[in-house]
């Protein structure tokens, strides 16, 4: 069977193509917002007090992170010794939100710079080449008071979703 | 003797002492008692909405203790596995005398509390706090890191029930309208502490170190003790600068005073006798009406 295709036919259907094609490069170079909200109780459980939501967070190179101040006297810090190498360390003022773009594959500890002590940490983990390169250095940074004990349990939850390898 | 009034009464009373004769009494018949304006059913009620209003009473009372006549220093302790949390809070001038902190570390030059300072963190503060503080388990120190640590004005009610609770108290965000001429004597200070350990805690007993200073009158503190958020013991105890402060079981020797129970049983007995009087008041009543003269 012999496919004849006029002029238009053909314009119609190679701009299709190409239409098709960029918008599947578009996506795959997406830079995603997550948004991270900084709480004085969790949500989920009225028992936890100073968090964030959600406190592990998993994001591509490139993304955008939000954190979002919705109770006041908080703030999102890069923790000391729990970011990759070349990463740009980030801290919002307190009671204020920060946008932060992370490009570096790798582990990246925060927390809240008052409430600390008492556990407000999260972990942002940005796949890629390489992403294991920091864990155990993240992993060794000793906590202070109540963040021990979050910290411990957010590894754990890193471990279950196999982001630990 | 004559049986009815004089024909001219001039109005004084009658009675053979002023040699007037008085009527004779008179037989009274169907003479109903005063009626009751309230019923047996009223009183129940009563009673039993007094006994209610005084259980929500006392679950408020035991989320504000620092009230004048409470405790000066009241103490939360949270047992966990592989934890203990330990939350104290109190007027802040007195809390610094008796664990001997220097109370400038909590003024800023103006000597008024700095909260400004207090978002870069508070357990350096909380660490100096406890530093005098030797706290043990039957002997075996066990290393308490502070968590954070806050002062409140004191006319703002912060509750301090559970552990839960007590993270907020020791937040800054819980001083939503931080004022800058607070001082110390007007301030209630939190802080909270948190020491893991392997095995499970026993007792747990602090000992301060001799200051060397004549020491404060001694005050009462009151310890509620809690395992995975469950209350499981309240107790106060007289405590004197040096001596040692027992942070689990009731000391030896001192009376135990349980504020939940006294202060439920004392205003419901009380209740109760007020009610049972009533009951033999209105029977007594009610027979002393029917009872023919």
């Amino acid at each position: 069977m012999t496919v004849y295709l006029n002029r238009r036919t053909f314009v119609v259907a190679s701009s299709a193509l190409v239409a098709t094609g960029l918008g599947a490069v578009s996506s795959a170079n997406a830079q995603t917002t997550h948004m991270v909200e900084m709480l004085n109780v969790s949500p989920d459980n009225p028992r936890l007090r100073n968090v964030f939501e959600p406190r592990l967070l998993v994001v591509q190179p490139g993304d955008t992170v939000s954190f979002v101040s919705v109770n006041p006297s908080h703030n999102s810090a890069s923790a000391d010794g729990m970011i990759p190498e070349g990463a740009e360390p980030w801290a919002s003022q307190i009671s204020q939100g920060i946008d932060v773009t992370l490009t570096v594959p790798g582990f990246y500890g925060y927390n809240c710079t008052p409430h600390l002590g008492l556990g407000m940490v999260g972990l942002i983990v940005v796949e890629g080449d390489g992403m294991m390169d920091n864990l155990e250095a993240a992993q060794a940074v000793r906590q202070r008071g109540m963040a021990a004990r979050v910290w411990d349990e957010i590894w754990a939850e890193a471990t279950e979703q196999g982001l630990l390898g | 003797m004559p049986t009815s009034l004089p024909a001219k009464w001039d109005g004084r009373p009658l009675g053979p002492s002023k040699g007037i004769p008085r009527p004779a009494k008179t037989k009274v018949v169907n003479r109903r008692p005063p009626a009751r304006r309230w019923g047996f059913g009223h009183d129940l009620l009563c009673f039993v909405c007094i006994a209610l209003f005084s259980l929500y009473a006392v679950a408020h009372a035991d989320a504000q203790p620092l009230v004048a006549d409470g405790p000066a220093i009241s103490i939360i302790v949270e047992q966990r596995a592989g934890s203990t949390e330990l939350y104290l809070g109190g007027n802040a001038q007195i809390v610094l005398e008796h664990l001997g902190t220097d109370p400038n570390l909590f003024l800023n030059d103006d000597g008024y509390v700095p909260f400004q300072q207090f978002q870069s963190g508070t357990w350096d503060l909380g660490d100096r706090l406890l530093s005098g503080v030797r706290v043990e388990d039957q002997g075996q120190p066990i290393p308490f890191e502070a968590m954070s640590l806050m002062l409140h004005p004191e006319e703002i009610v912060v509750p301090f029930q559970d552990a839960v609770d007590a993270v907020m108290s020791v937040s800054i965000c819980a001083v939503l309208d931080p004022p800058n001429d607070l001082q110390l004597q007007d301030a209630t200070l939190y802080a909270g502490y948190i020491a893991f350990h392997d095995t499970p805690i026993d007792d747990l007993i602090a000992s301060f170190a001799n200051l060397g200073r004549s020491g404060p009158e001694p005050i009462d503190v009151s310890v509620r003790t809690f395992r995975d958020g469950r209350l499981v013991s309240a107790f106060r105890q007289t405590w004197s600068e040096g001596q040692p402060l027992r942070l689990i079981d009731m000391p030896a020797g001192q009376q135990a005073w349980s504020l939940s129970l006294s202060a439920f049983a004392v205003p419901n007995a009380l209740m109760a006798l007020l009610f049972v009087a009533g009951l033999i008041g209105s029977v007594t009543s009610m027979r002393t009406h029917l009872r023919p003269r």
